[in-house]
C-alpha cells in the first residue's frame, strides 16, 4: 500500500480514501504472476465524483469488488470440453460507485460467486416465455442496450428479481 | 421460471445446501439459481475495500465495462 495515495474524509477524519491504480490495486489483491493471470477488466471506473442518475437497471452494483473466476487445470480433458478456460477465466475490478451493466458472466457459461466483504445488489432477468433462452448475448436480439434493457418491447418479454448479497452468501 | 409466477430464485441456508444430493442440485440448476446464504467463511483476505476511493487506469490495459 505504499505506493498508493490517500487522503482524509472530512466527515470522519479516521477515514482514509486510498487511491491508485488498476495495477497497484491488482497487485495488492492478487498473488499470481502477470503470465498467470486471466484477463483484466473495470467496471465503471469511479474517476470522478458522479450521481447515479440511472445507475443500469439491470446488472449489478457493489460496494466495491474485486472478482476472479478461473477454471482448474484439468477441467478441459476431465470433462472432455476445449475452448472453455479462455472464456471462464477473468478479472474483475471495481471501486466504490462502480456498477456493472447489464451483462451475462463466461459467455453464457455457469458461474458461481460467493461475497467475501462488503454487499452486492444483482438482478437478474427472466424471459417471459415458455423456454428461458438468455444464455448468450446473441439470444437478447438485435440492438439491446445493457443499460435500458427494460425499454420498448422488452418490457413485455423480461422479469426481473433482485436480490441483495451480504457476506457468506453464494449464487 | 420461465412463463410461471415461482420465482427463479432457489433460497437455501449452507447447512440446507450441504444435505443436497448433487443430482438435486444439478436438476435445480436446470431451471433456477441457487442462492445459498451463510457460508463458512474461515479465510480473512484483509482487502482494503471500504477506503479504496478511486481507481486510475493509467496503464490502459485493462478492459472497462460501462461508463462515467
Amino acid at each position: 500500500m505504499d505506493s498508493v495515495g490517500s487522503f482524509f474524509d472530512p466527515h470522519n477524519p479516521e477515514l482514509r480514501h486510498h487511491q491508485g491504480t488498476l495495477r497497484e490495486f491488482y497487485e495488492i489483491t492478487s498473488t499470481l504472476s502477470s503470465e498467470d493471470c486471466p484477463p483484466l477488466n473495470a467496471i465503471s471506473l469511479p474517476v470522478h465524483p458522479r450521481t447515479l442518475y440511472i445507475p443500469c437497471q439491470f446488472g449489478s452494483l457493489a460496494s466495491h469488488e474485486v472478482a476472479q473466476s478461473r477454471v482448474p487445470p484439468q477441467y478441459e480433458t476431465t470433462f472432455g470440453v476445449s475452448g472453455v478456460k479462455s472464456k471462464m477465466e477473468w478479472c474483475l475490478i471495481g471501486g466504490r460507485g462502480a456498477v456493472s451493466p447489464f451483462h451475462m458472466d463466461s459467455d453464457g457459461h455457469g458461474t458461481a460467486l460467493i461475497v467475501l466483504k462488503g454487499g452486492k445488489y444483482w438482478i437478474l432477468p427472466t424471459r417471459l416465455t415458455d423456454t428461458d433462452t438468455l444464455s448468450s448475448f446473441e439470444s437478447l436480439g438485435p440492438g439491446w442496450n445493457p443499460y435500458y434493457v427494460n425499454e420498448g418491447e422488452n418490457v413485455n418479454r423480461f422479469r426481473f428479481e433482485a436480490v441483495h448479497l451480504q457476506k457468506g452468501d453464494m449464487l | 421460471m420461465p412463463g410461471t409466477d415461482q420465482s427463479r430464485i432457489f433460497v437455501a441456508s449452507h447447512s440446507e445446501f450441504t444435505k443436497l444430493h448433487s443430482r438435486e442440485i444439478q436438476r435445480i440448476l436446470r431451471e433456477r439459481i441457487i442462492l445459498v446464504h451463510g457460508c463458512l467463511l474461515d479465510y480473512d483476505y484483509d482487502w482494503d475495500l471500504e477506503s479504496f476511493g478511486r481507481l486510475y487506469d493509467v496503464d490502459r490495459k485493462t478492459t472497462v465495462h460501462g461508463t462515467v
